[in-house]
């Protein structure tokens, strides 16, 4: 019967942005273990976020499992259980949009997944405490083109193992918004350091339609 | 708060509980409602001459007369929020995880309790990641609806903030509490305790906060505005926890700890935020229903394997994010409160598309197995859960509506709203 997955942190981010059927495409294109090892990355990610709420559990580890104790460092899931515990919907934007952004870095360009060392988990813990800044209604535009752009790195990044980067005139095609508010909401992007950017033509001009534009990780 | 040391049974302001009586009581993981002496229920024309006459008996007879609605409100908190159902499969998985194992494992199971055997060098590894598994769905289920119990600080500097998230590694709850999350939200209580000598004892109570702090907030409530429909304003008063006297010959500590956690956490937590800048508040009971319903209905699961879980938006998280984002005392002493999305279009579409794909209970096979029983029964509430739902044209709660509804068919008095009054006026300084 059906059931939570065992391992479905990835899988729980991919589908909030392409939905669950398109989902499954991409998650059997990356194969199971990938999969698996970049949910070990994202909850090796937790352990990482300020204030972040991981929970170790030591208890079947100790000499007396009635009784838990905390061990905040042994931030390790093979030495212990972790629960994390996330907040402020993170769910929806920032879990998806930094699944995202970790799959494409491990799994594009074809090659084999490779170790995430700490500095990208702390470009990623950056990412992730600059997303979660992102606040409705007043960022909706924002909010909008960013999950566009990690929709389409899923789907071109990670399917076809490309270094893929949107380009801005991709953007306000696929949000539907009008170019004034999709260069807005770079603009905003860019100023949270949640993306990067290519210049089309001279460095900090937005207006350029070929300007491109990934998750800055 | 206001404790003092004459003499008078704490428990009569349990409202579930008199003594050796108990009203009602609920089950989530057994989806069972179980109601006391119901047969001998007070009609409402009982309740008002009693109130007439001994305020505590009738307050005993209001009890009893409203422990079906009170049940019943958990019930629907339990089945018609996202929290509740998260416990509630979370509760059946666990159950599941076991059936499973115990009918497949090969080997000669350790005496219980098995957890004990963990660390044991012939301990099998199918063993282990069983008892792994187990572990992280009771802490997930923890995160949801087990709070750990308050504990007691002589610090005062909070008692003017509604919530207060603590790092349990720093604080005298890591010391304490039996489930240990790396932060534990709670309402800082204040108590003001009078002892014998007339020496005052200020402390505050750290109070988490969980489902069932946010589910009591909704069944007293409810209650209370029913007894103010039926009977008038004097039981609703004598319904709130108000003054509360305890007689011990023990010490401060020991009085301490035979003070109930108020089932109305929530109030006094709303009443905090209302009451900014030392305002009164005057909140619309419908508001409570509205944040509480708000707080339980963003609740996932994200993740769950046999080394890692990951829960997002438990009740306090997301209480605490209303709490400290959006409510002002404007909003709050302002008519019921309109908050979007009491449940997210997408969580309620993914619970839907989950029941959908359970089998009907009609079509699990009984073969004798541990496993059958246990997916009938949860087939079975849980397809009940999707009907119910897809019977509402929106998947939000009903309930803000089901009390004015009630108190129309006990013909109650019509007219003005109802007020929830948490100022302090010599009530509650909490």
């Amino acid at each position: 019967m059906p059931d939570i997955p065992a391992e479905s942190l990835f899988s729980e981010a991919l589908a909030s942005l392409v939905g669950p059927g398109e989902a499954l495409r991409i998650l059997k294109n990356i194969g199971t273990g990938r999969i698996a090892e970049l949910n070990g990355v994202l909850i090796r990610f937790f352990a990482l976020v300020e204030g972040g709420d991981v929970y170790v559990d030591d208890t079947l580890k100790s000499a007396n499992p009635d009784r838990p104790s905390l061990v905040p460092d042994a931030l390790q899931p093979e030495d212990g259980l972790v629960l994390v515990r996330i907040r402020e919907g993170a769910t929806a934007l920032a879990l998806p949009v930094l699944g995202i952004a970790l799959g494409c870095l491990k799994f594009a360009g074809g090659g084999g997944p490779t170790e995430l060392l700490s500095p990208v988990l702390e470009g990623a813990k950056a990412l992730w405490e600059n997303v979660i800044r992102l606040r409705s209604p007043e960022d909706d535009d924002a909010i909008v083109t960013l999950r566009y752009m990690a929709c389409v790195n899923a789907r071109k990044g990670l399917v076809g193992r490309v270094h893929y980067a949107a380009s801005t005139s991709e953007l306000i095609e696929g949000t539907s918004m009008r170019p004034a508010r999709t260069v807005a909401a770079l603009r905003k992007l860019h100023e949270l350091r949640v993306i990067d950017v290519s210049w089309e033509d001279q460095a900090g001009d937005f207006s350029k339609a070929r300007n491109s534009w990934s998750i800055g990780l | 708060m206001v404790h003092r040391p004459v003499s008078a049974d704490w428990k009569e302001s349990c409202f579930s509980i008199d003594g050796a009586h108990v009203f009602g009581k609920f089950s989530q993981r057994f989806a069972l409602v179980s109601l006391g002496d119901i047969a001998s229920a007070p009609s409402a024309e009982n309740v008002r001459e009693a109130i007439r006459t001994d305020a505590a008996a009738a307050k005993k007879l209001a009890l009893l007369r409203y422990a079906p609605v009170h049940e019943h409100r958990h019930f629907l908190d339990a089945f018609g929020t996202a929290a509740g159902l998260c416990a509630f499969r979370l509760h059946f998985v666990a159950a599941m995880e076991f059936a499973k194992f115990k009918s497949r494992y090969a080997g000669k199971l350790p005496p219980p309790p098995l957890v004990h055997h963990y660390r044991d060098a012939d301990c099998s590894g199918e063993l282990r990641a069983f008892l792994r598994r187990f572990r992280l769905i009771d802490q997930c289920i923890g995160m949801i609806c087990a709070a750990p119990r308050p504990v007691f600080s002589q610090e005062v500097s909070h008692w003017s903030q509604a919530l207060v998230e603590f790092e349990t590694g720093h604080t005298a709850l890591h010391e304490t509490l039996d489930l240990s999350p790396p932060t534990v939200i709670c309402f800082p209580q204040a108590i003001v305790l009078l002892v014998n000598d007339g020496k005052e004892v200020r402390v505050t109570r750290y109070i988490p906060v969980d489902f069932g702090t946010l589910t009591e907030a909704n069944s007293q409530m409810l209650q209370r505005e029913l007894a103010f429909h039926e009977v008038g304003q004097e039981l609703r008063e004598a319904l709130v926890s108000g003054n509360l006297t305890v007689e011990t010959s023990g010490s401060v500590g020991s009085a301490l700890n035979r003070i109930p956690v108020p089932y109305d956490t929530i109030d006094f937590l709303l009443g905090r935020v209302a009451k900014v800048h030392g305002g009164t508040a005057h909140i619309d009971p419908d508001t409570i229903f509205r944040v509480t319903e708000w707080a339980m209905n963003r609740t996932k699961i994200v993740a769950l394997g046999d080394r890692s879980a990951v829960v997002a938006d438990v009740p306090a998280q997301a209480l605490a994010s209303l709490v400290n984002n959006k409510l002002t005392p404007q909003l709050l002493n302002g008519g019921p409160l309109e908050l979007n999305e009491i449940m997210p279009p997408v969580i309620a579409k993914a619970w839907l598309d989950y029941i959908d794909s359970l089998p009907l209970w009609t079509d699990v096979p009984e073969d004798g197995s541990l496993e059958s029983p246990l997916l009938i029964l949860y087939s079975y509430v849980m397809k009940e859960v999707g009907r119910t739902a897809t019977a509402h044209s929106k998947v939000r709660s009903r309930i803000p509506a089901t009390i004015h509804h009630i108190a129309r068919l006990s013909g109650a008095q019509q007219g003005a709203a109802p007020s929830v009054h948490t100022s302090a006026q010599g009530r509650n300084q909490c």
